[in-house]
Order: C-alpha cells, then sequence, then structure tokens
C-alpha cells in the first residue's frame, strides 16, 4: 500500500550510499551463471513488489515458506515474500553485517539467520534486492515446516501494529495413523475457512470460489511443469544441478505471477526436450559423483558448489527444490481442494518424519543414480537437522553409499569452516571413489551394481 | 502405582488423563549433572540441551516406566519424537498434539486430539478411563494447584528460598499425587512459619525458559535475588488457575489448556507479556530477569518484543541466555551486577 515502507531506498540511492557493497552483491550473483529469462524472471517479482508496496491501492501481504498463497491472490493481495529476499542477499554474500546488526538488536546467534537477514536489512533500509523486504498491510505465517516462521512473522507484525493470520499445522509424527490424519485434517481444513474470514475482513471483499479454483488449477499447472523438469535431472548428464534450481523454484515458490511461471517453466522444458533429442552430449558437465543433498543449500557457497564441480560431483537432487512444488492433484471442488492442501502441508519433502524420509530418501537414490549423500546439519533450521544422524545410519545400511554430515548455516557464512569442508569433502569424494571400484568389480565378477555408475 | 512419564517443554501434558488411567504422571527433566551424550548420538549439538538431557534420561531410565506421552510443545518435542520412537526402547510411546492457537478451530481440534489420546491408552492398557475417573483426577490436581497457589504466594512475604520454592515446583510434576498433597500442606505449614522476607535480598519476577537445576535458583539467591513471581511451566504457569469444575472433563481440560498463562511456544503470544504485567502489579515488584537456555528458540524470538515492553514501563530487566550446567560463576557476576542496578536506581529492596 502506499509508501509502506518509507525507508525502502530505490536501487539507485543504495547503490549512491552503497557502491562497493552493491559491487560486490551483483559480482556474486553473476557469478552463479544464471541464465538470463532466469535472471529477468527474479528481477520481474523484485520489481514488482516494490510498485505493490508504493501503489496507493494495492494491498500487500508478507507470507512465510508453505503458506498457501492462493488465498492472497485470490483476494488480489500482493504476496511480499521476505525469505525470497533473505536468500538473494545469501547470494550476494552480504549477509553476515547484516545478521550480526540483527543480533545487535537482541536477536540471538542461535536464531534462523533468514530471519535475522530480513530484520537487519529492513533496519539497516535495504532495499528488496538485498533482502529489505516491504512493510505488508498484514502478515501470514504457519509453522508446516517451522515455529520460527510463526514467531518471526508475528513479531513483524506487532512491531508494525499489523494484522497477522498464523496458520497452525499439526506435526506429523513416524508411527502416525488414519485417525489422527482425518484429525489434523479436519483442523487444518477449518483455519483455511478462518483464513477466507480473514481475508474477507482485511480486504472487504467476498471470497470468489470461481477466480480461487481458478488460481489453484493454475498453480497446479505450475507446479506439474516444474516437477516435470526433475525427470531430466535423473538423465545422465543431469540437465541442472542445485546452484541453478535454487532460484529456478522461485515462480512455484513465490507464486506472484502463475501465468508467467507457467510460461518460463514450459519454454524451458521445451526448450531441454529439444536438447535432448537434438545433442545430450552437449548438455551438463562430466558427472563422475552424482550428489542428492538434503536441507536447505549454502546460499553464499556458489564457489564451494563449483569446487564440488571441479571434483566431477553435481548435486542432481535436493529434496529442498523438489518440495517447493505444492499443489500436485488436479482438484475440481473447494472442499476437495482444501483436503489436498491440508495434505500438501503435512507431506512437504523438505519436513517428512522420519518414516517417511528415510525411504523417500532410499527412492530418489535409486531414481537418481545417486552416488552420494549430503545430509545439510543447519544450524538455523534445527526442525530439518532434526533425525539426520538416523537418516546417516540407515542410508547407508540400505542404499550402500557414502553418506556426509556436514555442519553450517544456509546463509549465514560465520558457520561455514572452508578448510574442514574442504578436508571433509576429500573424504567423501575418496568414499564415493573407492565404493565405484567395489561396484565396478562386483559387475565385472557377475554380481549386481549400478549401471548407470559405471557406464558414465 | 505405575509411572507415566512425558517430555513436555512446557505445560502442555494433560496429566489428569494419565491419573485417570490409574497412572502417577512424571514430568521428565533430566539431569544435568549427567550431561547429555546418550542422546548426542542421536542429536546434534546445537539442539535445546534441555531437550537432549530429556533424552537422555529416557534412554537410561525407560525401563522403570509404564509408559511415555510427548505433547507438541517446540519444535524439539515435533522434531525429536522419532528419535525417542526409534530410541527408547521398551516401553509404549504417545504423541499428543496440542494447538499452537488459541482460537475456537483450535479448541475443536483439541478436544478431539484429546479423546484419541484417552481412546489410545485405553486401548494400550485396557483401562477404563470415564468421566469419573477424569473428574477424580480433575479434582485432585486442582488439589495440588490450589496448594501450590498458597505455597508460591507466600514467597513474597516469607523467608522462601529460591531452592525451597524450586523444590516444591520439581515434586509437583514428578511425584504421585495423593502423596504430593500430604507433603505440600506439611510444607504450607513450615513456610507459613517462617520469618519475614529477608532484608538486603532484591525481589523478582523470573521469565523465559523453564529452570530444570536447583544450582541455577541457588545462584540467584547468592546473588541476592529472590524469585517472588515467574511464569514458568515449572512454576506458576502449572498452577495459576485450576481446571473448571464442568460436568463435561474433557471440555474442562481443553478450557484450562487454553487459559492458563501463555508459553512461548504460543501464538498469540501477547498474552505472556500481560500475565507478567498482570504478575509484576499484583505483587509491586519492579525487576524481571528474562533469561533463555541455549538454542531455545521460542524463548528467545520473544525476549526481542518482551524485555523492551517491560523496560518502556520502568521495569528494571536483565535478558541472558545460559548454558545447561550447574555452575556459571561469570553469571554471578552479572546477577549481582543486576541487583546493584535496581539498588542505585531505587528499586525495592525488600518487601
Amino acid at each position: 500500500m502506499s509508501n509502506n515502507t518509507p525507508n525502502m531506498p530505490s536501487l539507485f540511492s543504495f547503490f549512491r550510499k552503497n557502491p562497493g557493497l552493491y559491487f560486490r552483491g551483483m559480482k556474486n550473483q553473476l557469478k552463479q551463471g544464471l541464465p538470463m529469462d532466469l535472471l529477468t524472471l527474479m528481477g520481474d517479482y523484485i520489481k514488482k513488489t516494490k510498485k505493490a508496496d508504493s501503489s496507493p491501492t494495492q494491498l500487500v501481504a508478507n507470507f512465510t515458506a508453505g503458506f498457501p498463497v492462493e488465498f492472497l491472490l485470490a483476494f488480489d493481495v500482493w504476496p511480499g515474500f521476505p525469505e525470497s529476499s533473505a536468500c538473494t542477499a545469501g547470494m550476494c554474500e552480504i549477509t553476515q553485517p547484516l545478521i550480526e546488526h540483527a543480533e545487535g538488536m537482541g536477536y540471538s546467534r542461535d536464531l534462523c539467520a533468514y530471519m535475522k537477514t530480513s530484520v537487519g536489512a529492513f533496519d539497516k533500509g535495504y532495499p528488496y534486492d538485498f533482502g529489505g523486504s516491504p512493510v505488508a498491510d498484514m502478515y501470514f505465517g504457519t509453522n508446516g515446516v517451522c515455529d520460527t516462521h510463526t514467531k518471526w512473522f508475528e513479531n513483524e507484525a506487532r512491531k508494525h501494529g499489523r494484522p497477522y493470520f498464523a496458520m497452525d499445522v499439526p506435526c506429523v509424527v513416524s508411527g502416525s495413523d488414519e485417525a489422527r490424519w482425518a484429525i489434523d485434517s479436519d483442523y487444518i481444513v477449518a483455519q483455511l475457512y478462518d483464513l477466507i474470514t480473514f481475508l474477507e475482513q482485511q480486504t472487504g471483499k467476498k471470497f470468489d470460489e470461481e477466480k480461487f479454483m481458478n488460481i489453484v488449477n493454475k498453480s497446479q499447472e505450475c507446479s506439474r511443469l516444474y516437477l516435470e523438469f526433475f525427470d531430466y535431472r535423473k538423465k545422465i548428464p543431469a540437465a541442472e544441478y542445485f546452484v541453478f534450481m535454487r532460484v529456478f523454484m522461485y515462480a512455484v515458490f513465490a507464486m506472484w505471477d502463475l501465468d508467467a511461471g507457467i510460461k518460463y517453466y514450459r519454454n524451458v522444458l521445451e526448450k531441454m526436450k529439444k536438447r535432448y533429442a537434438k545433442a545430450p552430449e552437449k548438455i551438463g558437465k562430466p558427472e563422475k559423483y552424482r550428489l542428492m543433498w538434503e536441507g536447505i543449500t549454502l546460499w553464499y557457497g556458489t564457489d564451494f558448489y563449483k569446487e564440488l564441480e571441479k571434483k566431477g560431483a553435481h548435486v542432481v537432487y535436493e529434496l529442498y527444490t523438489e518440495s517447493s512444488a505444492f499443489r500436485r492433484k488436479k482438484t475440481s471442488t473447494l472442499d476437495e481442494t482444501f483436503r489436498q492442501m491440508a495434505k500438501e502441508f503435512t507431506s512437504a519433502t523438505y519436513i517428512l518424519e522420519q518414516d517417511r524420509r528415510i525411504p523417500f530418501i532410499e527412492e530418489k537414490i535409486k531414481d537418481y543414480s545417486i552416488d552420494g549423500l549430503i545430509l545439510h546439519a543447519n544450524m538455523s533450521c534445527r526442525p530439518s537437522a532434526a533425525g539426520m544422524q538416523d537418516v546417516k545410519t540407515e542410508i547407508e545400511k540400505r542404499s550402500k553409499i557414502p553418506v556426509l554430515i556436514l555442519t553450517c548455516d544456509m546463509i549465514d557464512p560465520r558457520a561455514f569452516s572452508e578448510g574442514q569442508v574442504r578436508t571433509r569433502i576429500d573424504a567423501f569424494i575418496e568414499m564415493m571413489e573407492e565404493n565405484q571400484k567395489q561396484k565396478q568389480d562386483q559387475i565385472l565378477s557377475g554380481g549386481t551394481g549400478q549401471w548407470q555408475t559405471i557406464n558414465r | 502405582m505405575k509411572t507415566f512419564a512425558y517430555f513436555d517443554s512446557g505445560h502442555e501434558f494433560p496429566e489428569e488423563i494419565v491419573m485417570a488411567a490409574g497412572f502417577s504422571p512424571m514430568k521428565i527433566l533430566g539431569d544435568v549433572h549427567q550431561g547429555t551424550a546418550a542422546a548426542d548420538e542421536y542429536l546434534f549439538p546445537f539442539f535445546c540441551p534441555f531437550a537432549r538431557g530429556c533424552l537422555s534420561d529416557a534412554l537410561a531410565n525407560s525401563e522403570k516406566w509404564d509408559g511415555i506421552g510427548v505433547a507438541h510443545g517446540c519444535d524439539a518435542t515435533d522434531h525429536h519424537y522419532d528419535m525417542w520412537r526409534a530410541h527408547v526402547m521398551g516401553v509404549p510411546i504417545f504423541w499428543v498434539n496440542t494447538p499452537m492457537k488459541i482460537d475456537q478451530t483450535a479448541q475443536i481440534f483439541y478436544r478431539k486430539e484429546l479423546t484419541r489420546f484417552i481412546d489410545n491408552l485405553i486401548k494400550q492398557y485396557s483401562v477404563k478411563i470415564g468421566e469419573n475417573e477424569l473428574k477424580d483426577a480433575i479434582r485432585l490436581s486442582n488439589q495440588v494447584k490450589s496448594l501450590m497457589q498458597q505455597l508460591a504466594s507466600l514467597r513474597a512475604k516469607k523467608d522462601i528460598s529460591n531452592q525451597d520454592y524450586f523444590e516444591m515446583t520439581h515434586k509437583a510434576v514428578q511425584m504421585p499425587k495423593e502423596l504430593l498433597v500430604e507433603e505440600l500442606k506439611t510444607t504450607l505449614a513450615d513456610w507459613e512459619g517462617r520469618g519475614p522476607f529477608p532484608a538486603g535480598k532484591t525481589p523478582i519476577l523470573l521469565t523465559g525458559s523453564d529452570v530444570t537445576f536447583v544450582e541455577y535458583m541457588e545462584l540467584l539467591d547468592t546473588a541476592g535475588l529472590r524469585v517472588v513471581r515467574d511464569d514458568l511451566s515449572l512454576g506458576e504457569r502449572y498452577f495459576a488457575t485450576t481446571i473448571p469444575d464442568t460436568a463435561d472433563p474433557v471440555q474442562a481440560l481443553v478450557t484450562y489448556s487454553f487459559d492458563m498463562p501463555r508459553s512461548a511456544t504460543r501464538v498469540p503470544s501477547d498474552s505472556r507479556l500481560e500475565y507478567i504485567l498482570g504478575a509484576l502489579k499484583d505483587t509491586k515488584i519492579d525487576a524481571v530477569l528474562s533469561q533463555n537456555m541455549k538454542f531455545c528458540e521460542p524463548y528467545a524470538m520473544d525476549a526481542v518484543w518482551t524485555v523492551p515492553a517491560l523496560k518502556g514501563r520502568g521495569y528494571h530487566v536483565m535478558h541472558f541466555e545460559r548454558d545447561y550446567t550447574p555452575s556459571d560463576n561469570q553469571m554471578l557476576t552479572r546477577l549481582e551486577a543486576f541487583k546493584e542496578t535496581i539498588q542505585q536506581k531505587g528499586g525495592r529492596q525488600n518487601v
């Protein structure tokens, strides 16, 4: 809404005040080697968020990951996504002073670094391109991923004196049965109706079911296309790797413009189909080791992923990027849609309970011909780090591949010790090398091994 | 009596249901002296040390228990449950999903959840949990809460050390309730006969993460700080309100759960500040010690707004993070400095 965020400067005035920071950020963004159409898509979201923030009539809402954005779109409310802005700051490798600034404001060192980046960037008056976020007209949080989300946005809403809606997603634990699921589902569905009432009160508009269903169908199509791309990552070599995917997921995650997202994903898929049909050998990079990554990416770690690639190790599958696609099943009625959403909130691949998580990883290891698994024990995201020791034990036993636990932080570079990580990666690569040799020997002696691995 | 242990990062677990099933509820509190090594095999060192202490406790002692309940409180209870289920052997483990919100929709959910928990206990142990059993359990529980209220109110008037109070809050969640009632009555008579609030001690309100080991309370006393009010789950949150005496005992438990002083894990948490302000006003004290255990996210998040809100109202407030360790002399220096600051600014010395 008009002048919601009076202290957010334009990119130009930010550049004039902080030329060194600006150039460092831009340089680090560019070194990722992202294609122009993807950078344009990201830029479109930033541009439109700024426009919505300065519009005298446009309502803006800030939401956390996992929140059903379709409801905001159905009420013509602009979806602001501060986490994505924090991620951008992470890619620019400018988060440390922002995090330290937030800690100076009273935020503990042990709290989520996305939150601290966002809070610090806002307080220092950084634009959306560099971690800042608009003051929204209303705030939406959910604990589907973590409790921090709900507390973070409750604090923000309180600070700015704006209304807040929290969605309580019951935690699914191992051993849950259908009876429990029925109770959880009823609770989530009831809250979605509460959400409609809340939005009607805040916007003064009536809920338009037809419009909502149209939006949901589009988000379903957007998710379908996004997930179809994963099929090309199963190929050897894979179509794209982690540094690309973590930005590629923006359109399906933030959902600010579903038509543009559908168009973009469709174009990428068409190009990919043609490329694989024409010259598959020119796609991807020589893959000596195909890796799976569990946990959030190291946003500041572009060099780290490049180092891996130099060693022939490429991250070809992540549960994190797959979890950003929500509307996986076509629905035709409101009730069916709400039930489906309830299912999705408790089944995102990022937050699976151990009963589902371990077999899911095991299955993906086969699907993507994985040679090694890296578990990111993320100090900023304890829910995702919980259970990783058991995942390591079980996957090593079941899938017979090396598993490495890296204790770092998704966006706080202070938790990344380059020398230690390098030593551990080298040892991990050696284990994969040894593993491949053993498999090859097995096959040559008439046993079974991974066909793709030895034919690479 | 059989023991039903529970892991609860707040005061979320419905003790009365397991009491109605014939068990003695016992809150798992870990043992700071034993450390967390056993749990560290399954949980990273950057997880809440109290939660790791509780898992270590369960790994060492579960054979003595007849059941374990884990109640949804914070991310630790939610996401550590699977590790409990995988590694704590020989005892049935139940999950109780208390809602984060406190509105009507959440109440309907919680009622279903409690009913499901009751059904699961009946199925597992072949026990009867009817209306009468629940009402008897509620009556006994309310007796405990009422006696704890009387005891706690003496802290501002009498010479009740922090350790003495801690010991009673500890027993309240760990002792069999019938025995506890007798112990509370004896203690009440003892405390009523104590001398007045000691000169030289500064009365404070203690808020934040639960204090689970006595050495921390001793440290406060050594620094001259006497806890006369608190909003801890091992404290006033447990007994500040009683369970309504209504015809429907399950609904009474739902109402109780939603009416008790809020913890930082619930949203909205604004009423948590209201309780603190009310306590400060009622007891006429002006100093607040706010703390959170290392890695305790809910209270670290809340401190960001509660501490300035209290300071803005003119209260003396100190906030800090503390470790899971029984001895912390560096902390003593800070606590003594806090007391001196209160004195210099004209804060109350005694009642």
